[in-house]
């Protein structure tokens, strides 16, 4: 019988973080909990935003203190790692903490494994030293096939070292609902079309497609006047999108929702006849995933991570995003679609059973290719 | 000896929970009790019992439980035995009860319905019950007074849950099983879960010498003691017992525990306990049958018990075998042997070994020296702990130290020193810490490289060792006891019965044996209870000295101590686990319970339906 392996992982944030990148760490780190290969894991956040609300997952020790700050980081790392049991795997979970990872990695003479989120890996980093050591990686893990091509491209890092691992949705969680009343009531949705787009507005990236939603809005309302277009989230480009929506004479119509609760996020959902993102540059997109759940229709892009989340094509319309009368006839068509919405099945390929069993593979080839 | 389950629907308005799950129950415990199953449910289904059976007194139809008196006001399913089920029931003839079997289950029954919560006092035995009284719609749950045998109880949507054994309670959709904290860092600090927590949130352990009544219609009150070890030390004055004496209580102990309708075994080694046990039980029975474990590894060494267990043997003319068991043996079982492992536990496999091969040859009832050490100060902590407090005391002035001298002594962790002597500061001030510090696998500063904070956190604060050890030892400081008398408590309230008993049940019952222990016997601790609490309590010498036929070398012998390789073939099986020895084996069940239990990973809730 081959031996349980314990982990070492760096992490941008987990629990008590936010955002998407956290939500797919907090699902990593419980299926790894749940991998007979794995004995135990040492989880070392950059961040610690919130008070930490969920229960940490029994193999996994989550050192609050490396989240305390830079030096603090290195120092728990440090520790860790000096420690008399080694491990056996070391997982940068981003790849700004790439350099950390392999010099924790090559001390220990443990396998060092990067996860792929999307954006950070489509190109080279500006640190020259996450460049260098790029390649030196056994094996890592992309959240859609977009993400691993990418950053493949310029890492030079063998395809086949790779592993997709698409990001995962509650589906007890995320169901079809009625609309929320008092929802309506705060955004003003009475007897309204909802069109929904859940995203970060950051000004450095700008790949959500946020720009060709607003731009289609006057044709959207030549044929749905009482559409509404309900954007949920926050982030450094806000500002100048409201002033486009100002400009353009849309502020009746545009609402900007900014960030909502966690709790709140699933009546968000409900509230949308139609989900889109028409993105470029998106690593996967886990609010597609999660609209599916919701039953939503979706409109998302044909050009990036969401052809994996969109199941290229089964689970929701894909539309290229610089084609702004395709992205026209398939909004037209989802709102002015079926009235009752019903989850397409094919979701369940984003449950967290079927991302835990992933994990579970993932785990055992790395122990087996450690053993090797 | 057999499993019990059961629930019970107190409050009226619950809905009463579908048999089949108490069926369910009897399957998951069917280890416990091979020879036959038994369900019962009052008219109104109320009250469910379930019984798993291992016939060893009245084996015949009419010993079948659940079973109920003749007067149909009482029904009982037990797990355990009656040692002096014979003069009870005399007792009993004489005041006009009448049987309807040989069972010492009915007599049972006859002692609460005639004596009532007194009667419990009476009992001579081990034992976990749960007992139905129709009339007053009340249950009794009981449990001996040193907790040999195992009764779980959980409590969920106005039903009493019970069981022997946890981890099949733990199956029940209902319960919460979600993972106790203070089972956690309880498991990591001392190598088992302590009672009353289990591994699971919704499930705790009945406190041993306890009773509990429900009443149909009521909130359950807390469970009342009606026997405490802790107190029976001084329950009269101390005084010297005589060798005679001495004999007289260890051989009506044996007596008591050869009681039985099926051939009864001894396992003996080559310690003075089990010699003594077997010594006495000759004194009783020509047709001894004997049993050693012994390992391939120390075949024709210094280390080999078989030699000096074979030559009692041939002295005590028993029909004796030696099973021999390798690396090879531990490796085929390893797998069941997890698999039958009741709750998360670093001892046991000792047993479970032996036990294997005890119903391979048959047996059904073994006797066992277990108990020996606590009773007669045998452990080498009743030397070292004292003389830790003591070192403690004079070294007071070094505790405001004490953390940073553990703190260096863990960041430079030296080559040879044990990983708890960075404890000795912060550990020896009095004798409760002192004995956690001589019993812990891991201590509480080191939890945090194991677990995460919030467990070890949590799991602590509820765990409350410092007091709850301190609670054992508060009738004893009280009365002025010995140290001596305050270590045989512990080792009897915690060690013992937390691990040693604990363990010897469930690795046993998962081969259809019956270990019975003479001397963790209640009775014999009464009488023999003011001797240890004297200044001069019985040693084991002295035990040895009272009995024929224990060879001299076995006496010798014991003083330098035994081994078995088991440790070794855990260090080496477990390769990469953190820590070494059984450290590294702790984490290794921690892993199997976490990935393998079938409570938790794979299997289906039972009762989901409901």
């Amino acid at each position: 019988m081959r031996r349980p392996v314990r982990v070492q992982m760096l992490l941008t944030d987990a629990f008590g973080g936010f955002g998407g990148i956290s939500k797919f760490n907090r699902d990593f780190l419980a299926a790894l909990n749940g991998c007979s290969s794995v004995e135990r894991v040492h989880a070392l956040p950059r961040l610690l935003t919130e008070p930490i609300e969920e229960v940490i997952p029994e193999a996994v020790i989550f050192n609050r203190k490396a989240a305390r700050g830079r030096i603090a980081f290195a120092k728990e790392l440090l520790r860790l790692t000096l420690r008399a049991e080694r491990a056996d795997l070391v997982i940068s979970g981003h790849l700004h903490l790439l350099p950390l990872a392999w010099l924790a990695a090559r001390h220990q003479q443990a396998r060092l494994a990067l996860i792929v989120h999307g954006f950070e890996a489509f190109l080279p980093t500006r640190n020259t030293l996450t460049n260098l050591v790029a390649d030196r990686i056994d094996a890592f893990i992309a959240v859609s096939r977009y993400s691993a091509d990418r950053f493949v491209r310029w890492s030079k890092v063998a395809r086949d070292r790779g592993f997709i691992l698409p990001n995962c949705v509650d589906l007890t969680c995320f169901t079809p609902g009625e609309r929320d009343r008092s929802l309506v009531d705060r955004y003003g949705l009475h007897s309204s079309k909802v069109m929904l787009t859940m995203g970060r507005m950051a000004a450095g990236e700008r790949y959500k497609g946020f720009d060709e939603v607003i731009d289609a809005m006057p044709q959207l309302l030549q044929r749905f006047p009482d559409l509404k277009y309900l954007i949920v989230g926050d982030g450094s480009d806000r500002r100048r999108l409201e002033a486009t929506v100002k400009l353009l004479g849309l502020s009746n119509c545009v609402i900007f929702a900014g960030c909502i609760p966690e709790s709140e996020k699933v009546a968000h959902y409900n509230l949308a006849d139609v989900f889109v993102m028409p993105s470029y540059g998106e690593g996967f997109g886990i609010v597609l995933i999660e609209a599916a759940a919701c039953g939503i229709p979706i409109v998302g892009s044909s050009v990036d991570g969401s052809r994996d989340a969109l199941l290229d094509g089964r689970l929701g319309r894909m539309v290229d995003p610089k084609r702004p009368d395709e992205l026209l006839e398939a909004i037209t068509a989802a709102i002015g679609g079926a009235r009752r919405r019903a989850r397409n099945d094919l979701v369940e390929t984003f449950g967290v059973g079927r991302f835990r069993g992933r994990v579970a593979h993932w785990m055992d080839r790395q122990v087996a290719l450690a053993a090797a | 000896m057999c499993g019990i389950a059961g629930a019970f629907t107190f409050d009226p308005a619950a809905r009463v929970p579908d048999a089949t799950i108490i069926a369910r129950l009897n399957e998951l415990q069917q280890r416990r009790g091979p020879d036959g199953q038994g369900l019962w449910s009052s008219s109104d289904k109320g009250v469910s019992f379930g019984h798993r059976r291992l016939a060893i007194i009245d084996t015949g139809p009419h010993g079948a439980q659940p079973m109920s008196d003749a007067s149909g006001r009482w029904t009982i399913t037990f797990n355990g035995e009656i040692y002096n089920y014979r003069a009870l029931r005399q007792e009993l003839e004489h005041r006009g009860c009448e049987f309807l079997t040989d069972s010492d289950t009915e007599v049972l029954i006859n002692v609460v319905a005639r004596w009532g919560e007194a009667g419990l006092r009476k009992l001579r035995g081990m034992y976990a019950f749960a007992l139905w009284d129709a009339l007053e719609r009340e249950l009794w749950l009981a449990r001996d007074p040193y907790g040999i045998k195992p009764l779980y109880v959980a409590q969920s949507d106005g039903i009493l849950w019970f069981a022997s054994q946890a981890r099949a309670l733990a199956r029940v959709a209902s319960i919460d099983t979600g993972r106790d904290a203070a089972a956690l860092a309880g498991f990591y600090l001392w190598g088992h879960v302590p009672e009353p927590f289990t591994w699971w949130s919704g499930i705790r352990a009945f406190p041993a010498g306890h009773l509990q009544r429900v009443r149909a219609g009521a909130t359950p009150g807390p469970a009342r003691a009606f026997a405490k070890i802790e107190e029976t030390y001084l329950a009269s004055p101390p005084r010297l017992f005589g060798r005679s004496e001495l004999h007289h209580l260890a051989l009506d102990t044996v007596r008591h525990h050869l009681v039985a309708d099926v051939p009864v075994g001894i396992f003996l080694s080559a310690g003075i306990d089990s010699n003594v046990v077997a010594a006495l039980a000759a004194e009783h029975s020509s047709r001894l049958q004997t049993l050693t474990l012994a390992f391939e590894e120390y075949a024709g060494t210094d280390m080999d018990e078989a030699p000096l267990a074979e030559e009692t043997a041939r002295v005590l003319g028993s029909q004796h075998t030696t099973i021999r068991i390798g690396r090879g043996e531990f490796e085929v079982l390893l797998d069941d042997f997890f698999a039958a492992m009741d709750q998360p536990t670093i001892d046991g496999l000792n047993t479970y070994l032996i036990s294997h091969a005890a119903a391979r040859l048959g047996l059904k009832v073994v006797l066992s020296g277990l108990g020996g050490d606590e009773l007669f100060g045998g452990y080498p902590s009743f030397r070292e702990v004292p003389g830790l407090a003591q070192w403690g005391q004079r070294l007071s002035w070094l505790q405001p130290l004490g953390g940073v001298v553990q703190w260096a002594l863990r960041a430079v962790a030296l080559p040879g020193v044990p990983p708890k002597t960075a404890g000795l500061i912060s550990h020896s001030s009095d004798l409760a810490k002192a004995y956690l510090l001589r019993r812990a696998l891991y201590l509480e500063d080191e939890l945090p490289s194991l677990l995460d904070e919030s467990w070890v956190i949590e799991g602590l604060e509820r765990l409350a060792t410092g007091s709850a050890l301190s609670a054992t030892l508060a009738p004893l400081r009280a009365a002025g006891a010995t140290e001596h008398v305050q270590i045989a408590a512990l080792e009897s309230c915690w060690y013992m019965r937390n691990q040693l008993l604990r363990d010897t049940d469930w690795s046993s019952m998962a081969h259809g044996v019956e270990v019975r222990v003479p001397f963790v016997d209640f009775a014999l601790l009464e009488l023999l209870g003011p001797a240890i609490a004297s200044t001069n309590p019985p040693t084991k010498d002295e035990l040895a000295a009272c009995c024929v036929g224990i060879p001299a070398p076995v006496i010798s012998r014991a003083k330098t101590g035994f081994t078995t390789p088991v440790r070794q073939w855990i260090s080496e099986s477990e390769g990469t686990y953190a820590g070494r020895g059984l450290r590294g084996w702790a984490s290794r069940v921690h892993h199997k319970f976490r990935t393998h239990c079938p409570t938790v990973a794979s299997a289906a809730p039972i009762g989901l339906a409901a």
